[in-house]
């Protein structure tokens, strides 16, 4: 085992270490956190042998650079920003060999919101709750709870590793869905006939005003007077329903208990593939 | 609809799906449910991968692999309560909050409103929204303001806020959807800590005015709830 570090060039928009969460705090207040396309995040791990759980850097929106002091293999998988290695352009999906000096950069072309960058062997990081999830709100997680910033150093304990003739790679393109399947939720009833319809039947898209806690859509307005009297729980993948008859999806970092009408939640695979929506790209929901 | 009947607690049980179960009971209030829940999550069973309890509800997060089994919930017994505590949370007003909305809403000016609000004994109900978000309950009605029609992007830590029947405090600087009255300089998260909060369900809870000279020398200090309170 020998241990080498990748230093941060350029952090990009918001770039993380995530893993897959922490499971049972949410009775706690304490956010699930963790990858947001566990998908994507599973293969980028598989590919470099790692348990599928490790953490890794996540990028949203944009790609980040950096440089490898030390050799190491590494994969990346969701959005193909464009990503280059020593200004040679990589394929995402597969598995990639970085010689001592290398550099990992992209043009920033998005195709999806969310890229994983798995590197092969341990990436040692700070732990808060069991996980390496990032709550830069709390400073819980990894990277002292901080977003990746330029000049961070990141270590890795790995084998030191030969360039192989061959590298696995997967054999598929994961193209972006148009349509998300909505499940009718607690409050789903709020809504009138109208309403429904409008909502199957009208366009929707996630807004700037977005993050990793929760996405703000804009689409139909479903005007509606319901209040809740009581704050009720909430989990990622529900979706709230705003006075203002606007909805929002809370995601991986969101709150565990709020105010408005749960008209509906996405399943895990619904709401890996709507995490990789880019800000205004236009989606629809059927009903399953 | 299933019923289950939880040392003596009935619930409606309804199920959503692969992913979740709502346990529903509208009479015995957010403390009850939070003791349940809390005696729920300790069984650590397989198939329950989340407890979130509140007011009327206890939902249940399923595990994507493990068979639901309803059966090994049935044992269970709440255990009582620790004593509850007594916190006093020192309290800025903040000339800037939502008293444009508060009076729309309820009629009372900032000067009423917040002479009306200190009479308050609160008691802190459940965990949820955010880790160390206090929900406190015990406003006269007359005080209850709905959340915002849109919530704000960011709402500072600190900051005493009023939804509905609930008062709250914000750890962090979050969205958030709630009015805000005022703000506390004490840190109220005990982070690494569970729960991450200082006040449990059944405390009670008094505000006290403090003036922006008291606000700024208790910030300098660094105070948590924990060290203004007992120490």
């Amino acid at each position: 085992m020998i241990t080498i570090s990748v230093e941060i060039l350029k952090p990009g928009i918001f770039s993380s270490i995530q893993d897959q969460g922490r499971d049972g705090l949410a009775f706690y207040a304490i956010p699930r956190g963790g990858a947001s396309d566990l998908n994507s995040f599973h293969l980028a791990n598989s590919l470099v042998g790692n348990d599928i759980h490790s953490p890794v850097i996540e990028c949203v929106q944009m790609g980040l650079s950096l440089k490898f002091n030390g050799s190491c293999y590494f994969a990346i998988c969701g959005s193909d920003f464009g990503w280059t290695l020593n200004s040679k352009s990589i394929p995402v999906n597969q598995l990639i060999h970085a010689e001592k000096h290398s550099v990992l950069a992209c043009e920033n072309s998005a195709s999806m919101a969310k890229a994983y960058i798995a590197f092969g062997g341990s990436l040692k990081s700070s732990i808060s709750y069991n996980s390496y999830a990032t709550l830069p709100a709390y400073g819980w997680g990894g990277n002292q709870g901080k977003k990746l910033r330029k000049g961070d150093l990141l270590e890795i304990e790995t084998e030191s590793s030969k360039k192989l003739s061959t590298y696995p790679s997967l054999q598929f393109k994961i193209k972006p869905k148009s349509e998300i399947y909505f499940n009718p939720g607690p409050e789903w009833e709020v809504l009138d006939n109208a309403q429904k319809d409008l909502l199957f039947n009208k366009p929707f898209a996630i807004t700037s005003e977005s993050n990793r806690m929760g996405a703000r859509l804009k689409g139909p307005a479903l005007i509606h007077d319901i209040q809740l009297t009581y704050s009720v729980p909430v989990l990622p993948g529900f979706i709230q329903l705003l006075p203002s008859g606007q909805l929002i999806v809370v995601l991986e970092d969101g709150q565990t208990t709020g105010g408005y009408p749960r008209i509906g939640y996405l399943n895990r695979n619904q709401l890996n593939a709507f995490n990789q929506y880019l800000p205004n790209q236009s989606f629809r929901f059927v009903n399953r | 609809m299933k019923l289950l009947q939880l040392d003596q607690i009935k619930y409606e049980i309804r199920q959503y799906g692969n992913e979740f179960l709502i346990l529903k009971n509208d009479s015995c209030g957010a403390v009850c449910n939070s003791l349940i829940g809390k005696s729920i999550l300790d069984k650590k069973l397989p198939f329950i991968k989340e407890v979130i309890a509140s007011e009327e509800e206890i939902l249940i997060a399923l595990s994507e692999t493990e068979l639901i089994d309803l059966n090994a919930l049935t044992g269970i017994s709440v255990k009582a309560n620790q004593e509850s505590k007594q916190w006093t949370i020192p309290l800025l007003i903040d000339n800037n909050g939502d008293w444009s909305h508060i009076a729309s809403r309820t009629g009372f000016n900032q000067d009423a409103y917040i002479q009306a609000f200190l009479q308050s004994k609160l008691t802190m109900q459940m965990a949820g929204f955010l880790p160390g978000f206090p929900y406190l309950k015990g406003l006269d009605k007359a005080l209850y303001c709905p959340r915002k029609e849109t919530p704000s992007i960011s709402v500072r830590a600190g900051s005493i806020a009023v939804g509905g029947p609930y008062v709250g405090i914000y750890p962090v600087d979050s969205p958030g959807g709630w009015n805000v009255i005022g703000v506390t300089p004490l840190h109220i998260i005990n982070a690494d800590h569970i729960p991450p909060g200082f006040i449990n369900p059944g405390d009670i809870i008094k505000f006290k005015l403090i003036d922006k000279p008291e606000y700024h020398v208790l910030k300098n200090k660094g105070l948590s709830l924990n060290d203004y309170n007992f120490s």
